[in-house]
């Protein structure tokens, strides 16, 4: 792609930031992640940019995340993986919002100030008005920041002042299928696929937990854990993980 | 030693109707004074005068005159809060300050290096003057009563009125009028009879002929001006705390007019701060609507802080959200609780503690407009059980967490504040789907000090849709599976 117009910050893929006009994030701009799931790897693609040593600070830079999540949402970011991502905690503030006119305004309110290197927000409306998100685009013009919108898919039908937008599939083997809907220069062609987490897991070769063959009135896993039966590690590629169902049978 | 000397013309009428003068309707409005069945106008605003109202006219000739005239009887005890709160405020240039009969005096001789001369200290003292909605006049001169003349003459007539020098200090007072003096009528009248009715006739007499004439007072005065004989002054005391109202003389409906008066209460309590060398962590708005309602609004503000600015931003930001139930009558605004404040050095290039302060300023915005309790931080906490592994850092605490070395260990991004229990079809749980294993267990059994102990094994798990959670099967007790993360 052609060299973007602001600085970027590198995505920590390079596969992706081949793709991102610029070589990365748009600094400033806003960038629409559209998913529907939950823990399909959609956050560790944006905490690898920020965590990564080359996206070291300039001095004078603003270095804080804002993050802007709904109030009744179940779960929160945790400090311990973050920490390991690279994020610095200190430079982390979470905002939790009762209604979407609050999230849009703490999030302007964040982008507008130039406190923000990058305000994340989660919204789980289908519709939001694109007057609003005409001004979140102004005010991360203005504060020179990272807007990621993350949004529900649908919201993939109806149009945005987005400068870049991301459609994120899951895969079978844990990776994830990046479709770029929208971006600055020429329109992508073809879908990207990463691993973007980094769990041992996903990236070794998969294990398989070995049963005994005859089942017995204690459960399986009893046995395993309480030492009579250990787990044995089997060096095969094409074989994954075995589902609950399928050992009992 | 170098006075300044402000004085206020427009005492008992500003004392009453600060807010109202420049910002509301065109009222003509005066203060009355006087036996109660023959008042008269003791002063008139600037659109009663317009009507052709002069002072010590009586109240009903100056009702003739303009039909909707408001009428408001004189309150001693307003004047001299007001000249309270004006020496308090002006507290914040030097310790020596005192209250004048319409005004205040202060000594600067000690203060000039800091503020940079006389020019730019009295152009704060006109600012804040300004903000305060005072109507002041400035008199600078090495004695505190010549001072304070020079602030009258400087009002009721034009030209500089400064000077540095007590030798120049008998040609500079000669021309002011005796009526400047505050003597009482009978010394004033046989004065004027006699023809003597500036400074310059005055030092032209003999002085023992005045003195056995006119009595002590008058020569006394005048060797106290002209620095010629001691002038001792107590200085006005600060008090403790800081408590501010105001009555407006409409009702306010709208939040946008509100602003008005409050920014005058704020900038009266930064001078206040100022003079004390301290800061508020939270401030209170009261306002009263009628004789029982009041609604109290409480801002806090995570470190303190004494500019009036920050401070209405905050209470802009609450007040616009949150219209208030009805028109407003009074203001009351109150500092509870004060701390020492600690001035930061400016520096040229864009340094963290600008950064620092940027952010803080933003998200106390947000607080408080949301509430304190919703914008938080977080941090690493030395807890092996992963709820505890983590603390909500709302007062941002300076020391360093020592986290746990579980550098190699999964740990999810998303954390669920409760495990949520899952379902389980033939002993496998279920979540969205049958979940299948990939990693664990990691067995996790702590907490047995502190009445909530765990004893769970956590597995990596994934389920059809490819979402890989943190599950954990609690082996003590029930033998349950729980949700407690994603791996996001």
């Amino acid at each position: 792609m052609a060299a973007g117009s602001g600085e970027e910050i590198h995505s920590g893929f390079d596969a992706l930031d081949r793709e991102l006009a610029g070589g990365g994030w748009a600094k400033p701009g806003v960038t629409e992640i559209l998913c529907n799931h939950t823990g399909i790897g959609e956050l560790s693609l944006l905490m690898k940019g920020l965590g990564s040593k080359a996206n070291a600070v300039r001095p004078g830079d603003a270095v804080h995340l804002m993050w802007v999540m709904p109030h009744t949402q179940a779960w929160i970011p945790y400090a311990p993986a973050l920490s390991q991502c690279g994020i610095d905690l200190r430079h982390l503030a979470i905002v939790r919002t009762q209604s979407t006119d609050e999230a849009l305004w703490a999030a302007e309110q964040g982008l507008k100030s130039g406190a923000c290197r990058a305000v994340l927000l989660r919204m789980n409306e289908a519709w939001v008005n694109p007057l609003s998100l005409r001004r979140l685009q102004q005010a991360a013009m203005a504060g020179n920041s990272i807007l990621w919108l993350m949004r529900p898919l649908v919201a993939a039908q109806s149009p945005s002042p987005a400068g870049t937008r991301i459609v994120l599939t899951p895969q079978d083997s844990g990776a994830l299928t990046l479709e770029l809907l929208k971006r600055r220069g020429l329109p992508a062609g073809k879908s990207i696929r990463l691993v973007t987490r980094s769990l041992a897991c996903l990236t070794r070769e998969p294990r398989v937990v070995r049963a005994p063959a005859k089942t017995s009135s204690i459960g399986w896993l009893d046995r395993v854990l309480s030492g009579t039966v250990f787990p044995v590690e089997e060096k095969s590629a094409n074989v994954r993980a075995r589902s609950f169902t399928r050992e009992r049978g | 030693m170098l006075w300044i000397a402000v004085y206020l013309p427009e005492l008992s009428l500003q004392s009453h109707a600060r807010g109202a003068l420049g910002h509301m309707p065109q009222i003509p409005l005066v203060i009355s004074d006087g036996v109660a069945s023959r008042p008269h106008v003791h002063a008139a605003n600037a659109c009663a005068r317009e009507a052709g109202i002069t002072p010590l006219m009586p109240v009903a000739a100056a009702q003739a005159r303009a039909a909707q005239l408001l009428v408001v009887p004189r309150e001693p005890a307003k004047e001299q809060e007001t000249l309270q709160d004006l020496a308090t405020w002006l507290s914040q240039f030097t310790p020596m300050v005192c209250a004048e009969p319409a005004g205040a005096s202060l000594e600067i001789a000690s203060s000039l290096r800091l503020f940079g001369g006389i020019a730019p200290l009295a152009g704060r003292i006109r600012a804040g003057m300004r903000s305060l909605e005072l109507l002041a006049s400035l008199g600078i001169a090495p004695t505190p009563r010549a001072a304070y003349l020079l602030a009258r003459a400087a009002h009721y007539m034009s030209g500089i009125r400064m000077c540095r020098e007590p030798a120049q200090l008998r040609e500079r007072l000669a021309d002011i009028p005796l009526a400047l003096l505050d003597w009482p009528h009978e010394i004033v009248q046989p004065l004027a009879a006699l023809g003597l009715v500036r400074v310059r006739d005055l030092l032209a007499q003999p002085r023992a002929g005045l003195r056995r004439r006119f009595g002590d007072r008058v020569i006394d005065d005048l060797d106290r001006a002209l620095g010629q004989a001691p002038d001792p002054r107590v200085p006005h005391r600060v008090p403790e705390d800081f408590s501010a109202s105001t009555d407006l003389l409409f009702d306010i409906i709208d939040a946008e007019r509100l602003f008005i008066p409050v920014a005058r209460l704020l900038s009266q309590m930064e001078g206040f701060l100022r003079a004390r060398g301290a800061a508020a962590n939270e401030i209170v708005l009261e306002l009263k609507h009628n004789r029982t309602l009041k609604t109290r609004h409480a801002f806090g503000s995570r470190h303190p802080q004494r500019h009036a600015g920050e401070w209405l931003r905050l209470i802009r930001e609450r007040l616009t959200a949150q219209p208030f139930p009805e028109a407003v009558m009074a203001l009351k605004l109150s500092a509870p609780s004060l701390v020492a404040y600690q001035e930061q050095t400016e520096s040229w290039l864009p340094t963290p503690d600008v950064r620092q302060e940027k952010w803080q300023a933003l998200l106390e915005r947000v607080a408080s407009r949301l509430g304190n309790k919703r914008v938080f931080g977080i941090r690493e906490h030395s807890d092996h059980r992963p709820e505890y592994a983590w603390r909500p850092d709302i007062d941002r605490p300076k020391t360093a967490c020592t986290p746990l070395a579980t550098a190699d260990k999964p740990r999810p991004l998303w954390l669920l504040t409760e495990p949520r229990a899952l379902v389980s079809i033939d002993g496998a749980p279920q979540h969205h789907g049958a979940l299948s294993l990939l990693a664990g267990p990691e067995r996790i059994e702590t907490g047995w000090w502190d009445g909530r102990p765990v004893a769970r094994d956590y597995f990596v798990a994934k389920n059809p849709q490819q979402e890989i959670c943190w599950i954990f099967r609690d082996y003590r007790l029930e033998k349950k599976w729980y949700l407690h993360g994603y791996f996001s």
